[in-house]
């Protein structure tokens, strides 16, 4: 958990330290023309489908399911309107909570100087981890797995050197439990894998 | 502007596109039941083979004879080891005998059970053996491992049934369900019938052999008794190519051990010890029982101290729901009203054995466990090892051999304070 923290107030820090003090000039430069971020948050939308098992007409309805997220971009232009960096973020589902951490890339449209309504696109990849969820027994594990955010939205200038940004896009989240009871000879495992498919919407702000 | 549309037009299909996002989840639960296995007396009768030696798949109870060396093989049959040299057994023969569990072995004879039926075998040449007589439909209900079997006479046929593992794949609602068990008719699986080893402090070593477990067959002069459930079964042996079926003692329920010490019969039953006076081993008499809480509970008896321990497991169907795990120390001076002198705490004692003072205690999967029992009051535990799963031992003449889901383990205990590893055979590792 301590890693996570000083993971997080180190992101947390980049982003608020060019505010406070005034900057030597080489890393003032750096920020004011290489360093990107977007920070959102928003809600992750599920849709209510519903499973038939083998072999019956039984089935349930799995009701539709709104969860939140938040998430951090820190990254550097590489090419013209091209930003490459690292995300990470927290999703909380109802009974697991997971913390994925991606590589992502983000492509704004247009001249960065111009104050008026653009787009971006970009992806985030990397693993989902589940730090956050309790330890359980010994007999039970909780594995994180991939984590996949393709996005495209809108810039809208704040007035400032920052933009407001909407955006849409596609969040899958992996993991998996397991737990094994062994009582005597007896032997019982339940393995199940999560592929958790959702919708995102995301508010926040880009500079 | 136009540019502007466009990206609203695009965010507008996604959004479409991503609104019939849905979650999947995918549970796999492995799990342990049973499947049903049905055996015609046709079937059973198909004869007894000798085949060639093979690998211990589950073993079950074992049986020392001079330098041979039984290991069942639950309702298989029988592994036949020379044990000359306990450094190096070797496999020689196994002999196939559907629905067997018990054996014993008087001379040249080895006798078993084999589901419904009692069968002598002439053993002299190992890699032949011979059927030389049959008791029919002796036996009519039996269970091992925690899986019972019953004789339908009017069919014919025994309904017996055996572990199968089993592995359902569904598509599940990705909030966490409550967790069902399923199917588990046998969590409180257990060896309830293996578990006790003796050394020969009892019986006449000279003609026949020393038990290795719950021993539902003891061999005593010339009399085999082989208890059930709830019954006793005399077998004569006279002539012991021919036993014959001469009595029938009814016990009461949950009959588990038998254990001859002098002219008594040692009955482990699942709710206390029984001891009955075999001075007329035609006909064997009640003397006294010591009853405690339902549990598993094997018992030796040496020097007219018995040792039984107490298993409780999650196994209310076989041997009562009794909370403790230990081992009790009983003075048997006076048969007729034996005295609890004291308990020892334990962790989940399967088998034991005794040998001179020595007492080795099989605790499942915590392994073995080695005492000086030189005073009873005060027993010391010598050494614990512990990564193997241990449930049945014979000590004699200083060979401790000890059967456990993994196989065969031989120790030399001359010196009681450190026991040396001579050999062990393996379990066929699963495939």
């Amino acid at each position: 958990m301590k890693i996570i923290f000083t993971l997080i107030l180190a992101l947390v820090g980049t982003m608020v330290y060019p505010q406070d003090k005034p900057l030597q000039g080489s890393f003032k430069n750096f920020v004011k023309g290489k360093y990107v971020n977007f920070t959102d948050f928003g809600g992750l939308f599920g849709k209510s489908y519903q499973i038939y098992y083998n072999n019956s007409n039984y089935g349930n309805i799995v009701p539709g399911r709104v969860n939140f997220t938040i998430q951090t971009f820190n990254g550097i232009r590489v090419y013209k309107n091209l930003a490459v960096g690292a995300t990470v973020g927290v999703d909380w589902f109802s009974n697991y909570q997971i913390i994925p951490i991606s590589l992502g890339i983000r492509v704004t449209s247009g001249d960065s100087k111009i104050k008026k309504v653009k787009t971006f696109v970009g992806v985030d990849a990397g693993y989902g981890f589940m730090w956050l969820n309790d330890k359980m027994g010994d007999n039970q594990k909780i594995n994180g797995g991939l984590g996949i955010s393709p996005m495209a939205g809108l810039l809208i200038p704040t007035g400032g050197n920052a933009n407001f940004t909407l955006s849409i896009g596609y969040k899958h989240n992996g993991f998996n439990t397991k737990i094994s009871n062994r009582i005597n000879e007896s032997l019982y495992i339940n393995e199940t894998d999560y592929n958790l498919n959702r919708m995102a919407i995301r508010l926040g702000i880009n500079f | 502007m136009k540019n502007f549309l466009s990206v609203t037009l695009l965010m507008a299909a996604l959004a479409t596109a991503f609104v019939s996002c849905k979650d999947n989840c995918v549970q796999t639960v492995t799990y342990r039941g049973t499947q049903s296995v049905r055996v015609t007396l046709n079937e059973l009768r198909m004869g007894i083979k000798t085949l060639p030696a093979q690998d211990l798949e589950n073993p079950g109870k074992i049986y020392v004879k001079d330098n041979y060396l039984f290991i069942n093989e639950v309702k298989k049959g029988i592994h036949v080891i020379d044990n000359t040299n306990p450094s190096s057994p070797k496999a020689i023969s196994f002999i196939s005998i559907l629905g067997n569990v018990d054996i014993a072995v008087k001379g040249n004879i080895l006798y078993a059970d084999s589901y419904t039926d009692f069968v002598a075998l002439d053993i002299s040449n190992p890699n032949a053996v011979k059927e030389v007589s049959r008791i029919k439909e002796v036996f009519t209900n039996g269970q091992v491992d925690g899986l019972g079997w019953n004789y339908n006479v009017s069919d014919q046929t025994i309904y017996d049934s055996r572990y199968k593992m089993y592995t359902t794949t569904q598509e599940v609602a990705c909030d966490p369900q409550p967790q069902y068990y399923y199917g588990l008719p046998n969590a409180s699986a257990s060896f309830d019938s293996k578990g006790l080893g003796f050394a020969s402090s009892s019986g006449n070593p000279s003609t026949s052999g020393v038990s290795g477990s719950t021993a539902r067959f003891a061999i005593v002069n010339e009399r085999l008794y082989a208890v059930s459930q709830s019954e006793m079964k005399l077998f004569s042996l006279q002539n012991p190519e021919s036993p014959v079926k001469d009595g029938s003692l009814n016990l009461g329920f949950g009959i588990e051990t038998i254990f001859p010490y002098k002219d008594k019969l040692f009955l482990g039953t699942n709710t206390g010890v029984q001891i009955w006076d075999n001075k007329n081993p035609q006909k064997p008499t009640y003397l006294s029982r010591l009853d405690h809480a339902r549990a598993c509970d094997p018992v030796v008896v040496e020097n007219d101290i018995a040792y039984v321990t107490l298993r409780s497991v999650n196994n209310f169907s076989r041997c009562g729901g009794a909370i403790a795990n230990q081992l009790d120390v009983i003075d048997v001076s006076n048969a007729a009203s034996p005295i609890l002198l004291k308990t020892y705490e334990m962790e989940s004692p399967y088998g034991l054995g005794i040998d001179k003072n020595k007492l080795f205690i099989c605790e499942g999967v915590s392994g073995l466990k080695t005492f000086d029992a030189t005073k009873p009051m005060d027993i010391k535990q010598l050494q614990h090892f512990k990564d193997m799963n241990a449930y049945d031992v014979i000590p004699l003449n200083n060979t401790l051999m000890l059967i456990g889901k993994d196989g065969l383990y031989q120790y030399d205990y001359s010196n009681p304070n450190s026991l040396k590893l001579l050999s062990k055979i393996s379990v066929k590792p699963v495939s």
